[in-house]
């Protein structure tokens, strides 16, 4: 198990009212969760593992979000640092995409929000399973 | 406390993600509520606990309209009834129109504090730029098998790629194969490769680089 800091990170985008977000880990991943991975002011830290974050952010960092359809980067850069337990809530404009998408994303089959514990999305699902070690 | 920590804390223990938090009631039941739970988890930490609850229920009922009216605009652009530009400016609308009525409801200043903007900032809210890019291989997607073989753009951007394949190392070009056509994580090429995680993400970054059309391979593939 890597165990590590994953921090989120908030990028201030000219022309619009919310925040890019994106994931950076101690490990040396960079996970730019639709947009640009730089120049972006550290928004919440925590400890957890990175093997699992790495294996969340799968595919292409989108981390099983359709963009605009279950979730923005805010959502996409929540998942990935659900192994740390922290949320990007200092971003600019994240109330109003937790308002819409929830913290994790939303299911649109079922119109429910994604919940770790009590609706956990696919790929979480898939990483706890492939990460198990004895 | 400040007020975004405690909503973090909040959602955390809505979440099972503070251990300290006991999770009452049936699981399966509660899940249904999640997005009335956080609902709640921010109206009660920005707006305070004694906020007027006809109110509430007024913005959490177009909050449950919102989302309806959204899936149902999704569901028109993965049905390719709505463009994809179509769909961000009916997004934008929908979420213009649900802020100004929660503003409505809720007073300018009790508007700012619950979502932590001013409506006008609010404007626009959605990237379409980032949709439009993250859509653009939606529409190569929706193409028949038939078609895609067919299609000279397609032949054109395969044969570019597989040209730009050939300049690469081998180290570089086993990556790409575990990276995009087996979706191994950047981990697990570093242990299948015996290679350090940062040297992988290195190679990652510059071979992606260099071969700006490897998403579309990986849709088209995938």
């Amino acid at each position: 198990m890597a165990t590590g800091t994953l921090t989120g990170f908030g990028l201030r985008m000219q022309g619009l009212p919310a925040d890019h977000t994106y994931v950076e880990s101690s490990d040396g991943h960079v996970w730019p969760c639709w947009g640009r991975s730089a120049g972006g002011k550290s928004i919440c830290v925590g400890t957890g593992n990175t093997t699992q974050a790495d294996c969340l952010s799968q595919p292409n960092s989108h981390a099983g979000i359709q963009y605009l359809g279950t979730g923005v980067c805010h959502q996409t850069a929540n998942r990935i640092l659900h192994p740390a337990g922290v949320f990007v809530s200092g971003a600019r404009g994240y109330r109003a995409s937790v308002f819409i998408y929830g913290t994790y994303g939303k299911d649109l089959a079922t119109g429910r929000f994604y919940s770790p514990l009590l609706f956990p999305w696919p790929e979480l699902q898939r990483c706890l399973t492939s990460h198990v070690h004895p | 406390m400040d007020m975004e920590r405690e909503f973090d804390k909040r959602i955390a223990a809505i979440h099972g993600l503070d251990r300290t938090a006991h999770v009452a009631g049936n699981i399966e039941e509660s899940a249904m509520h999640t997005r009335h739970e956080e609902f709640q988890a921010m109206t009660s930490v920005f707006l305070g606990d004694d906020f007027d609850r006809g109110k509430l229920w007024l913005v959490e009922s177009l909050q449950r309209a919102l989302h309806e009216r959204q899936t149902e605009l999704y569901r028109l652009f993965e049905s390719h009834e709505l463009a994809p530009d179509e769909y961000v400016e009916s997004l934008n609308t929908l979420l213009a129109d649900t802020f100004a009525a929660c503003e409505v409801i809720l007073g300018t200043e009790n508007f700012v504090k619950l979502f932590g903007a001013p409506r006008s900032e609010l404007a626009g809210f959605v990237d379409r730029d980032t949709f439009l890019q993250a859509n653009q291989p939606h529409e190569i997607n929706s193409l028949t098998a038939e078609e895609t073989d067919t299609s000279d753009t397609a032949q054109s951007d395969v044969t570019n790629i597989l040209e730009a394949l050939s300049h690469l190392s081998e180290t570089e070009q086993h990556i790409i194969r575990l990276l995009y056509f087996e979706k191994l994580s950047s981990d697990e090429i570093a242990q299948a490769l015996d290679l350090k995680v940062s040297n992988v993400i290195k190679i990652r970054q510059r071979v992606t680089k260099k071969l700006g059309k490897l998403r579309d391979i990986e849709r088209r593939v995938g």
